[in-house]
């Protein structure tokens, strides 16, 4: 390395950078992201169970229509399709009963 | 405090892997070895401004933390940190074109110096700011990275994702254009 070269280096280190120190900070900001992330965990489990519910009250809904609706009766005035309750009805159709 | 000094001893593996276990402790201690590279790194890159590079040095952690789990070290762990610091850094140019950061240049020398002397040094120090903000990014960062940091071609070459030629013809041109601008400063 010659003369006009170290001096290049030796001018370059004049612009110093300064110490910083972000170590509490990153600490903060990473003990704040567990916290969010808990949270959004929380948030997606609660959001799993209101469409269980939805499903659930939908299910009741439909059969409550069922039950209170009027029987068609036919021209001569008997009942063409009598009402039934549907004893497999099961909210969980998945279990094995049917809608 | 015996924890912590074995934590000290560690190599940048083990403790990536602790992290990625949820352990707080061992991710402190890669922050404290590898903060002031970060920060020099991203404060020479953004031509100065301290305060933005703080905040990408912490923003650097933070997703090294997220990914702890996914990234295997390998005994690159720093390399891993300044790419993304770098590409932080360009983002935050893309989005913002940085004011001057006279004040922030002239803050930073030493606080031994007094007078003229100190006077002289910031000067000096804000010459080759101004120098090095006109490289182009690549030949800054590849300046940055070598002459103040003292990464090898190879580092650089991962960091910057180039082969090793691009990384000694960048040097070249980078320190020519500097011996240019600062002929009559030295």
């Amino acid at each position: 390395m010659n003369g006009p070269e170290d001096e290049l280096f030796s001018l370059l280190d004049a612009w110093e950078a300064p110490e910083v120190d972000i170590e509490e900070a990153v600490l903060r900001r990473v003990h704040a992201d567990g916290e969010t992330e808990a949270l959004r965990s929380e948030v997606n489990e609660l959001r799993a169970e209101v469409a269980i519910l939805r499903r659930e009250m939908e299910s009741m809904r439909m059969l409550l229509a069922q039950r209170l609706a009027p029987p068609v009766e036919s021209s001569r005035g008997l009942p063409l399709l009598p009402y039934r309750t549907n004893d497999n009805f099961s909210l969980f159709p998945e279990q094995g009963g049917t809608r | 405090m015996i924890r912590r000094n074995e934590s000290e001893g560690s190599t940048d593996d083990e403790l990536l892997a602790r992290t990625a276990d949820g352990d707080t402790d061992a991710f402190a201690v890669l922050i404290r070895r590898h903060q002031g590279t970060v920060t020099r790194v991203a404060f020479r890159l953004l031509n100065g401004d301290r305060d933005a590079a703080e905040d990408i040095g912490q923003e650097a952690f933070l997703r090294l933390y997220r990914n702890s789990a996914r990234f295997e070290a390998k005994g690159m762990l720093l390399t891993y940190l300044l790419t993304i610091t770098r590409n932080l850094c360009l983002d935050y140019l893309r989005q913002k074109r940085p004011t001057d950061a006279l004040e922030q240049a002239t803050e930073m020398a030493s606080p031994v110096l007094s007078g003229e002397a100190r006077a002289l040094q910031n000067e000096r120090a804000e010459a080759v700011r101004q120098a090095i903000r006109a490289l182009p990014e690549e030949q800054r960062a590849v300046l940055v990275l070598s002459h103040y940091e003292g990464l090898s071609y190879d580092e650089i070459a991962s960091v910057l994702g180039c082969p090793m030629g691009t990384v000694a013809s960048r040097k070249h041109s980078a320190m020519a254009s500097l011996r240019r601008s600062l002929g009559g400063k030295i």
